[in-house]
């Protein structure tokens, strides 16, 4: 609770009065929702010169991470000279003009497998991402409709909602490494898992603000004018407590990545030879003690860089989003 | 009666924190079977050779996985009461030791890593609100916003890169000692080396522990700070800090009071990262070759050892809920108004 509040955060604080006691499962939740919010803008901080020019530089700046990572996933074949999962040359030569991050212990060449390992971690984190948002706003209405209703699918929405509360507790990569063990190593168990580690911000957030649209009058309305508790959720409620849920969207998408090369790292992510940046890493890490750090270097710089361009994105985006607006209204108006 | 009354709010706490591993550990039991595969046939699968109905159904009961999810559910009940969690299929040995016996070392390697991060986060704070140079205080946030989005293991190969590759500074990360086996008595080996006087070892254990310590600090301090730095901005606009300016009170006590209450976050975030690098600083520990409870996971899922993996999950929590109650205990000792009941007497 007070985390939120820290950010000035309005969804839950308004909800309720500062509770004696906060569970755990809503701190981490809020710690979640918390780095999903961008930060209070500074006064003057962004929009200190109001000159076109500077909001121009401010909106690109803004998106240029995200832009970069998406060119190198679209042009990955065209950018890089060799197949990703096949020996192309000598083994272990260092970076030179033909192979520029050098080759592996099996020759493969590391500046190919990089540029496609982008790749790889995009696609799981724009498929867990959406899943997650997806997943996470139907179930988190669902538990926001009925917990508070009566009858028998009160109960099931109010023991949904504890089983999230209890899977909040569990520490993301430990849930992973279990649903990943038991499964099976397949893409199909990775989504599975860390969609089930990351759906859980979404369920929580969308509830809390179910919570409160729920008391608004234009639902009565609807419901008098006969429309079914199914339909209204549908075409009143979700689209007015979205919000939260779709911001939270780039912070699963980074922490997707994060996860998947956590997993790939301690040799239970994607299958070999897929170029993956944590598999790469860890295999190159026995090279780099013996003096051959490309291996393992640039496969870090790539995933350093890709997940801090993915954050740094998703504050300035909400920050640009009003510059555009007004950029956009001038030239409307001229 | 009275006693009773002022302690309450502890006292309840530990009467919930059973109740709450309980009601997790049932979850947990039905989330591995819930899960779509099927644990028994790919551990078969994994030894390569076709097999029978009766290997099949053997197997099975070996795993925990025998019978209907009642009878299992009856047995894990049974089992779980007596501190039982099953038997490893690969070792042979309780899940209970199994874990156990690694748990420790993982907590002082996470302790250290997350103490350290916790002193320099404060320090960062403390220059944070008594330096007035914009350039160091926005250098502080920009620390701080990096929260979350660095991976631990990123920030410890480019350590090693630069300690051990380059300037050649610190030994190979290869495990705690270069040579020789860790004596044993608690499980803690810094502790354990103290004990047994082996001042060597000791030596060399901390120059190891140099570059996992500094990574896990590195990339932790952010989380702590962001917290930190937003509850010092808030306190410090806050009446109270004026009311104590105006009334005269030291320097030195109005910074202990801004920051006892600053804490609380920070206090919540710690317990939070603690919990989940009990499981989480496997990529450190396979990083630096330190065995831990994160070695024990990746073992149990290169061979589907299904009750390994469901102990794993089950103690680990286990292990969380009980750093959670003790953030719970630290902070309401910190700032008594977050004892339950206290708020309703406010009012």
């Amino acid at each position: 609770m007070e985390i939120s509040m820290t950010q000035g955060s309005v969804a839950l604080s308004s909800a309720t009065p500062i509770p004696a006691k906060p569970t755990h499962a809503q701190l981490k939740h809020n710690q979640l929702k918390h780095t999903a919010q961008p930060p209070a803008a500074q006064p003057g901080a962004t929009i200190r010169g109001s000159g076109t020019a500077r909001k121009m530089l401010t909106i690109i700046g803004a998106f240029l991470p995200v832009i970069i990572i998406v060119a190198i996933c679209l042009f990955a074949p065209a950018l890089s000279h060799f197949s990703p999962t096949t020996t192309v040359g000598a083994a272990r030569l260092s970076p030179n003009a033909k192979f520029w991050f050098g080759t592996d212990s099996v020759g493969m060449d590391v500046y190919s497998r990089t540029l496609y390992g982008t790749r790889i971690a995009i696609q799981f984190a724009i498929v867990v991402a959406v899943l997650s948002t997806v997943l996470g706003v139907l179930i988190g209405t669902f538990i926001g409709l009925t917990e508070s209703s009566k009858g028998v699918i009160s109960n099931v929405g109010r023991v949904l909602n504890k089983i999230s509360e209890y899977i909040i507790a569990i520490p993301g990569i430990i849930l992973a490494i279990v649903v990943v063990g038991l499964m099976g190593s397949s893409n199909f168990a990775l989504i599975t898992s860390l969609t089930l580690v990351l759906v859980q911000a979404p369920i929580k957030l969308t509830r809390v603000e179910i919570l409160q649209v729920k008391r608004e009058n234009y639902l009565e309305a609807a419901q008098m004018a006969g429309e079914s508790s199914f339909e209204s959720a549908f075409v009143h409620v979700i689209p007015n407590s979205i919000g939260p849920a779709l911001r939270n969207l780039p912070l699963i998408f980074g922490n997707c990545v994060i996860n998947l090369a956590a997993l790939g790292f301690i040799g239970i992510g994607v299958n070999a030879p897929t170029p993956e940046w944590g598999y790469m890493i860890s295999k190159g890490i026995s090279s780099m003690m013996l003096g051959r750090w490309w291996e393992a270097v640039f496969p870090s710089l790539f995933l350093f860089a890709s997940v801090l361009g993915i954050s740094y994105s998703s504050k300035a985006i909400p920050k640009a989003i009003p510059l555009i607006r007004q950029l956009a209204g001038r030239r409307g108006n001229q | 009666m009275n006693w009773f009354k002022k302690n309450m709010w502890w006292l309840r706490r530990i009467v919930e924190l059973p109740i709450d591993i309980a009601a997790f550990s049932i979850i947990a039991f039905f989330l591995v079977r819930l899960l779509p595969g099927d644990p028994v046939q790919l551990s078969l699968a994994s030894r390569g050779e076709g097999y029978t109905h009766a290997q099949y159904e053997a197997q099975a009961e070996s795993m925990g996985l025998g019978g209907s999810i009642w009878h299992q559910f009856a047995n894990f009940v049974k089992g779980a009461l007596v501190g039982n969690l099953g038997t490893s299929t690969v070792s042979g040995k309780p899940v209970t030791q199994e874990v156990l016996s690694r748990l420790p070392s993982t907590i002082e390697l996470v302790t250290l890593g997350l103490g350290a991060a916790l002193i320099f986060a404060l320090l960062l704070g403390f220059l944070y609100i008594r330096s007035s140079n914009r350039t160091l205080r926005s250098a502080i946030r920009t620390y701080a916003s990096f929260a979350t989005s660095i991976p631990v293991f990123v920030v410890a190969v480019f350590s090693i890169m630069l300690f051990y590759v380059i300037l050649k500074w610190l030994p190979a990360p290869l495990g705690r000692v270069s040579s020789g086996t860790l004596p044993v008595v608690t499980g803690f080996p810094i502790l354990d080396e103290m004990l047994t006087g082996n001042w060597a070892q000791l030596g060399e254990t901390l120059v190891l522990y140099i570059l996992p310590v500094g990574s896990m600090m590195l990339t932790y301090t952010p989380n702590l700070l962001t917290q930190l730095i937003g509850g010092l901005d808030r306190e410090l606009a806050e009446t109270t800090t004026q009311f104590q300016v105006a009334a005269g009170v030291g320097r030195k006590w109005i910074y202990i009071s801004i920051f006892r209450r600053s804490l609380s976050s920070v206090v919540v975030v710690f317990g939070l990262i603690f919990g989940g690098l009990i499981g989480g600083a496997v990529t450190v520990e396979s990083l630096f070759g330190f065995g831990g409870i994160g070695a024990l996971a990746v073992r149990s899922v290169a061979s589907v050892d299904f009750p390994a993996l469901q102990g794993f999950l089950i103690l680990s929590v286990a292990f969380c809920m009980f750093v959670f109650f003790l953030v719970d205990l630290v902070n309401m000792w910190l700032d008594p108004r977050r004892r339950p009941g206290v708020a309703n007497q406010e009012d």
